[in-house]
């Protein structure tokens, strides 16, 4: 375990020197999380590595991030909600609208207007939690967390739990087990129906998680390779239409962060509902 | 209070349904995560053996590659840390306050909306029934009026009857006094020229008539004015 830690530890100075010696840009490193907050040319912070139960618990980059996003929504929500009459001005429009979005257009469409009100407030929080940590990544000196796993896996965790818990509020716990194995079908197939309906189960917080991850992490590395082949060509003639490119691309990526999370918002909210109204 | 028992609820029975289905998740997980790595090592593998010499060059990226993919405890456990909190923070704090007071907004707009339709409504029912009232007023004018010509008709004839009569009782009364009056100066004129003739006669018979002539002159006078008057 010792000697996997020293190499990796040897594999990120390796790296350290890759990205930002003569050699180019390497992509991984951009992409993988650190113990190191990197804002230079103010410095670089190492930050804490605490240990819980045996478990690495250590504040990362993306971790930093990710509180950034979550002090955001505080900071922006938390006014908001103190706020009563008048006319309304500015930023609390802006948002306000975006909650009226999420509200109407993802719960409200999907689960009903009667229906979908107990579950606005977490795919909101769900929303602006992912919204928040996509647009972090894109500002200077920003981490994306939701273009790692570990991240996306456990906001699919809670879409999961959520979406099953859905089937059973709505069903009955009894109801809900029945709907694993689908009425008129012989019970000779039952060996074979309700695994497939726990993986179907399964799959849908697992495409949630790849979809998230994956379109993240794309959007980086094509800026990063564009950039990259600056350095792999060696001509500055390169850089413009490289730059231009990976600008492009940049702007590409603020859609598709408002994609992402609504995507990730209206595909709980849909298996919410399929859940609560089985076969 | 009720949002709050059914949110404790629904997070009661999410957390059942979520353990028992976790352990398919987790497989699930732990197949994909060894699918990845499998192919990011197998690979790495080849290389090392083809160029022994890039092995640490290999190694290196694959490591850094493996980062990726790799489950990190700490950020699991921070982002699942993390997400709950901010759930229950805002759920509390900041989603049922802005849906409550964007629902109460929704509400007081259709209030007003449904106020002002029933208000356009009342109105109109009572200009309604003011025309109608006005209409019914025009009426009661009208038949007032053609009443007051009617009397005043009736009491101009009276009136120009009574004049009429009045006109004619004093033509008559006028024509009854000049006919007295007519006849008095008759009588004064004829009474007059008697006198008159008879003293003219008495000048020019004194003149030309004889002491006979005289007596029977005056005899056949003195009978003619009795045959006259008689």
């Amino acid at each position: 375990m010792t000697a996997f830690t020293t190499t990796i530890q040897h594999g990120a100075e390796r790296v350290d020197e890759a990205a930002h010696g003569e050699q180019g840009v390497d992509v991984v490193h951009h992409l993988a999380d650190s113990h190191v907050l990197e804002l230079e040319p103010f410095g670089t912070f190492q930050l804490p590595q605490w240990e819980l139960f045996g478990l690495d618990v250590s504040i990362t980059r993306y971790t930093v991030y990710m509180w950034l996003a979550a002090a955001l929504m505080l900071l922006i929500f938390l006014p908001m909600a103190r706020r009563r009459g008048g006319v309304h001005t500015g930023m609390y429009n802006l948002f306000e609208a975006l909650v009226v979005y999420v509200r109407d257009e993802i719960v409200y469409a999907n689960i009903g207007r009667e229906d979908g009100r107990p579950y606005v407030p977490f795919i909101a929080t769900l929303f602006f939690f992912i919204l928040f940590m996509n647009l972090l990544g894109l500002v200077p000196f920003g981490a994306t967390a939701t273009g790692n796993l570990a991240v996306t896996g456990v906001l699919a965790l809670f879409s999961f739990i959520a979406i099953e818990a859905s089937g059973v509020v709505a069903n009955g716990p009894v109801k809900y087990a029945r709907s694993l194995m689908p009425q008129g079908i012989p019970l000779v197939l039952a060996p074979v129906m309700i695994p497939i309906e726990l993986i179907g189960h399964v799959a849908k917080p697992f495409a949630l998680m790849v979809r998230l991850f994956a379109n993240m992490t794309a959007g980086h590395v094509v800026i990063l390779s564009l950039l990259g082949l600056i350095f792999i060509i060696h001509s500055y003639l390169v850089a413009p239409v490289a730059v231009a490119f990976s600008i492009f691309i940049y702007m590409l990526e603020i859609l598709i962060a408002f994609i992402q999370a609504y995507i990730f918002a209206t595909l709980t909210a849909v298996f919410i509902q399929l859940t609560r109204h089985p076969h | 209070m009720a949002e709050l028992h059914l949110g404790l609820g629904w997070l009661g029975a999410g957390l059942g349904a979520g353990l028992a289905l976790i352990g398919a998740g987790l497989g699930m997980a732990l197949i994909g995560a060894g699918l990845g790595i499998g192919k990011l090592a197998g690979p790495a593998m080849e290389g090392i053996a083809r160029q022994p010499e890039a092995a640490g060059e290999i190694r290196t990226t694959m490591i850094i590659a493996m980062d990726l993919l790799q489950p990190e405890p700490g950020l699991i456990f921070w982002t699942a840390v993390t997400f709950a909190l901010v759930l229950g923070i805002l759920w509390k704090f900041a989603w049922n306050p802005i849906l409550g007071a964007l629902d109460a907004r929704e509400e007081a707009i259709r209030k007003t909306i449904d106020d002002a339709e029933r208000l356009q409504s009342e109105a109109k029912t009572i200009l309604e029934q003011h025309e109608a009232r006005l209409a019914e007023a025009r009426t009661e004018g009208n038949r007032i009026l053609d009443e007051a010509r009617q009397a005043g008709d009736r009491l101009k004839g009276d009136v120009m009857d009574k004049a009429r009569t009045e006109a004619e009782q004093v033509v008559a009364r006028a024509r009854r006094q000049l006919e007295l009056e007519t006849d008095q100066a008759l009588e004064t004129i004829r009474n007059e020229a008697a006198g008159l003739a008879i003293r003219v006669a008495e000048k020019v018979i004194q003149r030309s008539l004889t002491e006979e002539d005289h007596r029977r002159l005056a005899e056949q006078a003195v009978d003619e004015i009795a045959g006259a008057s008689g």
